[in-house]
């Protein structure tokens, strides 16, 4: 146990200008001294000549009678501030009836990706000081604590085997690599908190070692009101330790996106890509190239010019000569060396590049010019320029649609649609629940019961242009399958002349209308059925509605709606081309050919696991749990069908945005019992102690009761000294 | 000594103008006081016989008349001037002091009065040497009555001034006085006791019987302050000296206490008459030990 002499605080700190009363025994001496009255005397000698000893004597004694005053007013107004001091005992100390008492050790490491940021020299990540930062807390552990090993961003996990030794927490981070984005310290000390609870040991250590990297929204107050509440009502024996691994603000060079104007890839037209970065302005002296590799083979280098603004954005064409994944890598290099987190100097990207795709239209009596006829012409021209390298759609007319037709179609298109059975609109049911794409070409011929929940809106009746034919207004240029025509002269649609159409009732929910007719009705609607997506156009194909197969529009829109319908509606957010998933599960989406119950899946760094491939309305996908590396995973089914799932680093996680000191001090003031260590060697000495906080007044005023002691004493050999003038002269 | 209760209050004596009348007063009640004729004393030449009165010193009666007569008679001698005394006066700043109405100066002036018109009296001669660090003014001796009307004129016009310089001073006034004479110094000796001591060890080696009055004020001996004073000395007004006067009370007397010791020491030693007074003393009690030191001395 050791105690300071120095108080840890003061109970009536407010008190503080009560110390000037100390200054009252010199003031009075002081006007004492002022207040002499002079006098002649002739025998002024007697003051001066020998006893210069005893004078001296003298003016020590009337010296130190008036430190003593002031010492005891000090001391008694000190007493009044009620000074406490923090008794410590180091947890190696502490003992229950004479054993060593035990602990509990719940460490939280931070495994975001910022934690690989390397700094300092030699070059050592955050995650290795991380590592260094537990052995030092762990320094006093004995064997028979407890250790809980807590592992995640803004999730966390409690890793299952349960180390029983120091030297085990260190094994199991050894076998750790960081990953994962968006590390949520208020998560972390509540996870922390919540096993912390659990525990029996006396004494509960929890440490969190993180470079206290996150993201703005992490700094709410008002969550952080809510973890301290939750804090402050755990019971004292809990100790909370922030270890900072990192350091302040790092310059980071980084790609943020891939992004390709497509919505197919095909081997009909080389597909565009744009590349993103960002170089902050403290390394823009550097000359920084960005690369593009498909398939690891390096295609293009371009040099980004950073000098006027930190973002830099290059595009780059590639035609792929044949149907595949194909993995795109997009890289930032300087010359001068890469910035300490290199995770997000390159993007990954698998694109599936189709030489054709399946169209399924269903039509009426072969011969017949109805609208499958203009539809199948519009995707398969039959004009004697095309040649079958170049088409990219593969379509297929048939009078009924059936489960085996639309196996191998990834869009089906309603040219005809009445006389639809019930067979065929539960095959359509299943088609649309596995990703595919359908467009209902809504004439003449659509009888609404029939089409039922499959469009967007209810089809109520048959409209047909009284006077005049109506034109097309409204055009949502922004979706996909109408961005070309965001550009006139790729066509203007305005010019499309509608004379009959179907009317269209309320709009479903999850419903966009894309086009309208005279700025009123509905022309194109885009709703969804689970995964599969529907568009719904109100004119037929054919030129008794409107002069659209007329029209060289025709073409470039049924492609539009077509490679949209083609293209993959299931995938996540973060599989957008360029975003980035990392830490979190990976769905590995298969094939909906049935190719047995598991895939055999491989990580970046060559961890092979075999995955469960689980199917969900029609879906099958197997999951890696926590995929923490930055590259390609690959699937592979029993039937040899591939897939490749690419993993990026989060955007908000490669922002490098560390919580605010503002933030931080905020945490110490809401959390008591915390501390926030930045030196790797003293992690532990804040956590070993057990700190109990006692008042000293008491002492303080026994200390006082002592200087009266002393001042009465020396008040009374003064008085001694003094003589008597009573005792009459001497003669 | 109960009977110096009836002496007159030095204050009172004091205040009376006439030195003449303060000397005359004060031997003349010193001498009804202790009921003694006015003697001649011994050094007086045979003059005529006088009925005897009790309280006459039975040495002096003529025993050759009783035995012719059966009367008692004692012998009257005439003047004989052969003793001269010379009062020294030190008319030095400090002698300024005194409490209660009183200074040194004033009653040493007195004193000096009685104890000239008491020799006087006597037939002896006196004379007179008002000093501070010099010799400010030198009467010699003579004994006639307009000599010591003289005396008296020149004692009420002293002032005090100037600094005592015992080293310098009583060297010269050897030189002056003469010698086998008597000098009586009446001074309150504020300088070194050494100093003071080596001078009036030179009067005596001239041959001079020295009888020293050490006078100083009740209030000098007993430092009755009990606060922070600035002490100035009136001889050095310049400096001054700031202290607290309980604490230094102590040293103080020992320091007084040593310095009379000295002197008496000194002075014994020395075959030198030291009297130590304090002006609250009657003037009868000084001269009883005048006396008492003069009868003593032969």
């Amino acid at each position: 146990m050791a105690m300071s002499l120095l108080p840890d605080a003061l109970a009536n700190a407010h008190l503080w200008p009560l110390f000037l009363a100390a200054l009252l025994p010199w003031i009075l001496y002081l006007l004492d001294r002022r207040r002499a009255r002079r006098v002649d005397w002739p025998a002024v000698r007697f003051f001066l000549v020998k006893r210069t000893s005893r004078v001296r004597w003298i003016r020590l004694r009337e010296f130190l009678l008036i430190v003593v005053r002031t010492l005891l007013i000090a001391t008694i107004v000190y007493a009044f501030l009620r000074p406490t001091v923090d008794e410590t005992t180091t947890l190696a100390n502490a003992s229950v009836d004479g054993e060593r008492t035990p602990r509990a050790f719940v460490v939280v490491v931070d495994s975001s990706a910022s934690m690989t940021l390397e700094h300092g020299s030699p070059a050592q990540s955050s995650f290795t000081r991380a590592k260094i930062g537990v052995s030092n807390a762990l320094r006093d552990a004995r064997e028979g604590d407890n250790f809980v090993i807590l592992i995640g961003d803004a999730r966390f996990v409690r890793l299952d085997r349960s180390p029983g030794t120091p030297g085990d927490v260190a094994e199991l981070l050894r076998s750790t690599t960081p990953g994962g984005h968006g590390f949520d310290l208020a998560n972390a000390i509540d996870a922390a908190l919540s096993i912390a609870e659990d525990l029996r040991e006396p004494i509960v250590d929890v440490f969190v070692f993180t470079d206290l990297q996150t993201t703005s929204k992490r700094d709410e107050p008002s969550r952080w009101k809510f973890f301290a509440s939750r804090w402050s009502g755990s019971d004292e024996r809990t100790r909370l330790t922030i270890v900072d691994c990192g350091t302040g603000e790092a310059p980071n060079a980084r790609v943020t996106s891939i992004s390709t104007d497509e919505t197919l890839a095909g081997t009909d037209a080389p597909t565009r890509f744009h590349i993103e970065a960002e170089v902050p302005e403290a390394l823009a002296h550097q000359t920084w190239t960005l690369r593009l590799l498909i398939d690891d083979e390096p295609l293009f280098a371009r040099e980004l010019d950073t000098t006027t603004s930190p973002s830099a954005e290059t595009t780059m064409e590639h035609p792929f000569p044949r149907a595949g994944v194909y993995r795109l890598e997009a890289q930032i290099v300087s010359r001068e060396g890469a910035d300490g987190f290199r995770l997000d100097d390159r993007r990954f990207e698998a694109i599936e590049v189709h030489d054709h795709v399946d169209v399924v239209i269903r039509g009426g009596e072969e011969g017949a010019l109805d609208s499958a006829y203009y539809l199948e012409l519009a995707l398969f021209p039959k004009s004697r320029d095309s040649t079958p390298e170049d088409v990219l759609f593969r379509p297929r007319v048939i009078e009924e649609v059936t489960t085996a037709s639309l196996r191998a179609a990834r869009v089906l298109i309603l040219g005809v649609v009445h006389d639809l059975r019930d067979a065929e609109r539960s095959a359509i049911e299943m088609f649309l629940s596995r990703g595919g794409g359908l467009l209902i070409v809504a004439g003449s011929d659509a009888p609404p019961s029939q089409l039922g929940g499959l469009t967007p809106a209810p089809i109520l009746e048959q409209v047909t242009a009284e006077n005049a034919a109506l034109s097309i207004g409204t055009i949502d240029t922004s979706h996909p399958a109408l961005s070309p025509f965001a550009d006139s002269e790729n066509g203007d649609l305005t010019r499309i002349s509608v004379r009959r159409f179907a009317k269209l009732g309320p709009l479903r929910e999850n419903t966009r209308t894309l086009a309208r007719i005279s700025e009123t009705d509905p022309w194109i609607v885009e709703g969804s059925v689970e995964s599969g997506r529907i568009v719904l156009l109100t004119t037929s194909a054919t030129p008794e509605d409107s002069n659209l197969p007329n029209t060289p529009l025709f073409v470039p829109l049924i492609h539009g709606l077509a490679r949209y319908l083609a293209s993959d509606a299931s995938t996540d957010e973060e599989m957008i081309l360029g975003s980035g998933l990392q830490g979190r599960d990976l769905a590995i989406r298969l094939s909906s050919k049935p190719e047995g119950r598991s895939v055999s899946a491989t990580s970046p760094s060559g961890d092979t696991r075999t995955l469960e491939v689980i199917e969900t309305n029609g879906t099958r996908s197997a999951t890696w749990l926590n995929a923490d590396e930055v590259g390609f995973y690959h699937a592979v089914s029993p039937g040899g069908t591939r897939r490749i799932e690419p993993v990026n680093v989060s955007r908000e996680e490669s922002e490098l945005t560390r919580l605010t000191a503002d933030v931080l001090e905020q945490v110490r003031e809401l959390t008591p019992r915390t501390r926030l260590v930045r030196d790797l060697d003293s992690a532990e000495s804040t956590t070993r102690k057990i700190v109990k906080r006692r008042e000293q007044w008491p002492f303080v005023l026994g200390g006082a009761l002592l200087l009266v002691f002393l001042e009465l004493a020396l008040h009374a050999s003064i008085a001694r000294s003094r003589v008597d003038p009573s005792a009459g002269r001497e003669r | 000594m109960s009977e110096l209760r009836d002496f007159l209050d030095p204050r009172q004596v004091a205040q009376l103008e006439k030195l003449q009348i303060v000397a005359r007063r004060v031997v003349e009640g010193f001498l009804r006081g202790f009921h003694r004729s006015p003697a001649k004393g011994t050094s007086l030449e045979y003059a005529e016989n006088r009925p005897y009165v009790p309280g006459d010193d039975l040495r002096r009666l003529d025993w050759r008349g009783v035995a012719k007569t059966d009367r008692y008679y004692v012998r009257q001698f005439e003047d004989e001037t052969n003793l001269r005394a010379t009062l020294v006066i030190d008319a030095s700043a400090s002698m300024q002091f005194g409490s209660n109405d009183l200074t040194k100066l004033r009653y040493v002036t007195c004193l000096a009065a009685a104890l000239g018109y008491l020799l006087h009296e006597q037939r002896d001669a006196v004379g007179l040497a008002v000093v501070d660090g010099d010799i400010r003014r030198f009467v010699p001796c003579k004994s006639t009555a307009e000599h010591l009307a003289g005396l008296f004129d020149t004692m009420d016009r002293i002032e005090a001034r100037g600094e005592t310089r015992f080293q310098d001073l009583l060297p010269r006034l050897a030189e002056r006085v003469p010698r086998k004479s008597l000098v009586v110094l009446l001074s309150d000796l504020l300088d070194d006791s050494e100093t003071v001591l080596s001078g009036l060890a030179q009067l005596r080696q001239r041959g001079a019987e020295v009888l020293v009055f050490h006078v100083m004020d009740p209030a000098e001996l007993e430092l009755l302050f009990d606060s922070w004073m600035v002490f100035r000395d009136p001889e050095r007004p310049a400096s001054e000296l700031r202290l607290d006067a309980r604490e230094m009370r102590e040293i103080y007397l020992e320091n007084l206490e040593e310095h009379r010791r000295a002197l008496r020491r000194g002075c014994a030693s020395s075959g030198i008459d030291y009297l130590f007074l304090d002006t609250s003393e009657p003037f009868e009690s000084a001269l009883a030990k005048f006396l008492h030191l003069r009868g003593t001395r032969r």
